[in-house]
């Protein structure tokens, strides 16, 4: 259950201001975000997940109230409780396929990992059909490949919430049918509420709910 | 901190290029200054050992700085030649044991050092391989030469053609190489050792009575049909048949030599053999090489201390252009920087990676250059030698 | 010379233990009794040259030489004897050339080998006679060297007592070899060109020949011999070795009188250098009385 009331955030130099006063997204509820560019939809989930500090207002994430935290805090939260698909994958380039989903394990103090971890991480790879490329390096990975093994880092650690950032902005049809697929499965097997940025109309049906930021921006006006 | 360092190997191995060429350039500027401190301080202790064993040296008047490196590391820097007579005096002074030298000549580039057996008992050196000289024509060759040479006992070795339009005629000589010196780490494992009088009949001085067979062209005397060998320069060949005919002309007083060491018992006969080369008309000079020495080694120290000053300067300059290669490199990784701070690492997570990646190429540097100098530390001393021989 | 020599033995000896022997090689008989008197016990001679042949004109091998090397005192007659050791590595140091202290007066002689090289231009190896011990003085200086080179290795005090008695044996034995001389009328016949010390020393005229006493001499010789006889009164006619019987026959046919006079090159075993001289003074002697 995730609770947002009275966010409001400034972008540096004041040109545009973010305002939602609420917004609720049930556990296990995929939400597709949309609207126009610059309308703040990737502040929002920067403000979920505590990359960027909330100014005013309250974020409470299963009863986690991320407003409230420090920056060291928001960082433990993050990468314990979040599962976060990059807009650009954000993949790192000197890792093979396998150490890039272990990632997260490799950057953290407070997660261990073990052979569970890594069993989990080829699972993980061998349900998005990467099994065979785990030794890659991602210079070698196709653009649907790269956004796979990025769907997989954000998975690895079991988050109870998914954010996706257009992670099938880049794909052909055929790809962005699939991953989304691949995300709803897997937020699924995990129990994980979905909120996902998209300029995709046509794969807005799939959602259990479509929120449009233009109604946030129009609620906020008034 | 292990996960930091699986990062840090991860990304190194990646970029084992970049890696490579830091970690050979850090190990180098590790390296050279020391090596260049263990080459002189390998120098000095050769010049110094080997001039403090020699405690006193005759020759020409003239550079002592050109007698002492011929003497002792049988250099191309030739002194004025003095006669065997000076040898004698020495002897008659009854202040030392004379021990002179003739080294004018080489052999496949290796000094011919002719000298007395003397020489062997004084610098203690022993045999190996075969045996030491006994009669004219032999050589025996130390330790490096030998190795060099690739001469066996038994085998022969012929003396260098001094010079084409040499007009003496003397011509080189076929020596039979009897023994092999064991190795002592100073200039005598480079030379070839023959008696004083085999250097004298390399010299045109001496000379044996005897048919073709044994002193031309002749390569195989022992085949039925005498073979000359156009291709090869005629050479003097000393055989049991011919040796008693070898003879000297003149008396052997007048034969020259290089120099004279002379070896006082006590510092008591030392100042009195020296001060008996005091007179003005005296054409002989009497060295103390570790005096001389001592000038030499001032000007090692001073190019040593240049030198440091230089690597420091150099090592500085290195190491900037190694800082500033690797912040480019960190510019170049601020993706990667984002991205873990997305993920929501520590953010001394980044500053561990980083160490562990400096502290990698640092300790890499270290054992290459510890390795670099332990292997170089084997031929450090010849590489001491080597300058010493061939400052030219 | 001495002090040196002294210290240059000490330095080279040094690691040798005194209970050994000090090795001293040697190029003749002469001078290996010489040490075995001085040294009795505490010297080891080294002479390596065959007892059939001459040691002055004996080739060693490198293991000869390495013999001689091997030794802490090296001595040599000098005057040209051993022609090896010219042409041999020897360490100076522990060389002496007993003879050193005579080299003004020792007596040259015409040599055989003349050639010419390039531009030098013909010349002759003239030598020097070799058989310097048969002028019992010189034998005695000869002594002295020996002792001298011997003294830094051996008890100074045995060594100086053994010195003086063997120069006192062998200046007696100059004055009974010069009393006796006197007794010589004419010029005495070397079978060997030996004896020029010997003749020289004691005031004699000598005829010098080449014959072998262990060879017949051939009737040339003989009527060459008598030739050179005639009208003078010489009667001695000194051989190195006993001659074989037609040898001493052709030498009584004409009148003379046969007498063993061994230059002792080499001695043999047990019999000392004094001792030969004495039995050569005794031959001599009875020689002279049958003449």
């Amino acid at each position: 259950m995730i609770a947002v009331s009275d966010l409001g955030f400034t972008y540096p130099g004041g040109a545009f201001h973010l305002t939602i006063p609420a917004l609720q997204v049930a556990q296990g509820e995929r939400l597709a975000i949309v609207g126009p560019s610059g309308t703040g939809k990737t502040t929002l989930l920067n403000l979920l997940s505590g990359i960027v500090e909330v100014e005013s207002g309250v974020v409470d994430i299963a009863g986690s109230r991320v407003d409230r935290m420090s920056a060291t805090e928001r960082r433990a939260f993050r990468i314990r409780q979040i599962g976060f698909v990059f807009q650009n994958f954000e993949l790192v380039e000197y890792l093979t396929v396998r150490d890039n989903i272990l990632y997260p394990y490799r950057l953290s103090d407070v997660l261990r990992l073990d052979r569970e971890v890594r069993s989990r991480a080829e699972a993980l790879a061998g349900a998005v059909g990467l099994a065979d490329k785990l030794g890659r390096y991602p210079q070698a990975l196709s653009q649907g490949e790269k956004q796979r093994v990025a769907i997989c880092r954000a998975l690895i650690t079991q988050p109870r919430l998914l954010l996706a950032d257009e992670a099938t902005g880049n794909l052909d049809p055929a790809n962005k049918g699939a991953i989304l697929d691949l995300l709803f499965a897997q937020a699924k097997a995990h129990d994980a509420t979905l909120i996902a940025v998209t300029h995709d109309h046509e794969l807005l049906p799939r959602f259990d709910r479509v929120v449009d930021f233009l109604d946030f921006r129009a609620a906020a006006d008034a | 901190m292990r996960e930091a360092l699986y990062l840090a190997v991860a990304y190194l191995r990646f970029h084992r290029w970049r890696t490579s060429v830091l970690v050979v350039a850090l190990a180098l500027i590790l390296s050279v200054p020391i090596l260049t401190r263990m080459v002189l301080t390998a120098s000095e202790a050769q010049l110094s050992a080997r001039a403090a064993a020699t405690p006193l040296m005759v020759g020409a008047r003239g550079s002592a700085l050109d007698l002492m490196m011929n003497g002792l590391y049988f250099t191309d820097d030739r002194p004025e030649m003095i006669s065997m007579a000076e040898s004698e005096r020495v002897w008659d002074s009854d202040l030392a044991i004379s021990v002179p030298l003739h080294v004018l000549y080489r052999a496949g580039g290796e000094p011919i050092v002719g000298t007395t057996l003397d020489y062997f008992d004084f610098r203690g050196l022993e045999i190996a391989k075969g045996r030491g000289l006994t009669v004219l024509g032999e050589a025996v060759l130390g330790a490096n030469a030998a190795a060099r040479l690739g001469v066996a006992p038994g085998e022969t070795l012929i003396s260098d053609p001094e010079n084409l339009f040499d007009l003496t005629g003397a011509y080189p000589l076929e020596m039979t190489v009897v023994g092999h010196l064991k190795p002592t780490q100073t200039a005598d494992d480079d030379a070839i050792f023959v008696d004083l009088k085999t250097a004298w009949v390399i010299q045109g001085l001496g000379h044996g009575h005897n048919d073709v067979v044994e002193e031309g062209m002749a390569v195989e005397s022992d085949a039925p049909g005498i073979t000359a060998n156009a291709a090869l320069t005629q050479f003097t060949r000393i055989t049991p048949r011919n040796i008693d005919t070898f003879h000297f002309h003149g008396a052997p007083e007048t034969y020259p030599i290089s120099a004279v060491i002379a070896v006082p018992p006590d510092a008591r006969n030392a100042a009195i053999l020296r001060g008996r080369y005091l007179a003005a008309d005296e054409q002989a000079q009497i060295v103390v090489p570790e005096t001389v020495v001592e000038g030499l080694l001032a000007t090692v120290f001073r190019i040593g201390a240049i030198l440091d000053g230089v690597y420091l300067i150099v090592g500085l300059a290195t190491l900037l252009a190694i800082a500033l290669a690797f912040f480019l490199s960190l510019r170049l990784r601020d993706a990667e920087m984002r991205t873990a701070f997305h993920l929501g690492c520590h953010r001394f997570t980044v500053m561990r990676l980083l160490a562990a990646e400096i502290g990698i190429i640092v300790i890499a540097a270290g054992l290459l250059a510890l390795t670099f100098l332990s292997a170089m530390s084997v031929v450090t001393n010849d590489l001491a030698i080597w300058i010493l021989t061939s400052a030219d | 010379m001495k002090t040196l020599l002294t210290t240059a033995a000490m330095v080279l000896a040094a690691g040798m233990s005194m209970a050994e022997p000090v090795k001293v090689a040697v190029v003749n008989g002469p001078l290996a009794s010489f040490v075995e008197t001085l040294g009795g016990d505490g010297v080891e001679v080294i002479f390596p040259a065959p007892t059939d042949g001459d040691p002055a004109f004996w080739s060693p091998t490198a293991d000869d030489i390495a013999q001689y090397q091997s030794a802490d005192v090296i001595l040599l007659n000098g005057a040209g004897y051993a022609g090896w050791v010219k042409n041999a590595s020897l360490p100076r140091a522990k060389l002496t050339d007993t003879s050193k202290a005579f080299k003004g007066q020792l007596i040259e002689i015409e040599g055989d080998l003349t050639h010419s090289h390039g531009g030098e231009g013909e010349h002759s190896h003239t030598g020097v006679a070799r058989t310097t011990w048969l002028d019992l003085q010189f034998a005695a200086m000869q002594v002295e060297a020996t002792s001298l080179a011997l003294e830094p290795l051996l008890d100074p005090e045995d060594l100086a007592a053994a010195t003086r008695v063997l120069i006192q044996e062998l200046i007696l034995l100059d004055t009974d070899f010069a009393e006796l001389a006197a007794k010589i009328s004419g010029p005495v016949i070397a079978s060997h060109p030996r004896y020029e010390y010997f003749t020289r020393a004691y005031g004699l005229d000598s005829i010098g020949l080449h014959w072998e006493a262990d060879e017949v001499p051939t009737p040339a010789q003989v009527a060459d011999l008598k030739a050179r006889i005639a009208g003078t009164n010489t009667r001695i006619f000194l051989w190195e070795a006993e001659p074989i019987p037609e040898a001493a026959k052709a030498v009584s046919d004409l009148g003379l009188v046969g007498v063993i006079f061994d230059p002792g090159d080499h001695l043999t075993d047990g019999q000392s250098f004094q001792e030969l001289m004495r039995e050569n003074y005794s031959r001599l002697e009875a020689g002279i009385a049958a003449s």
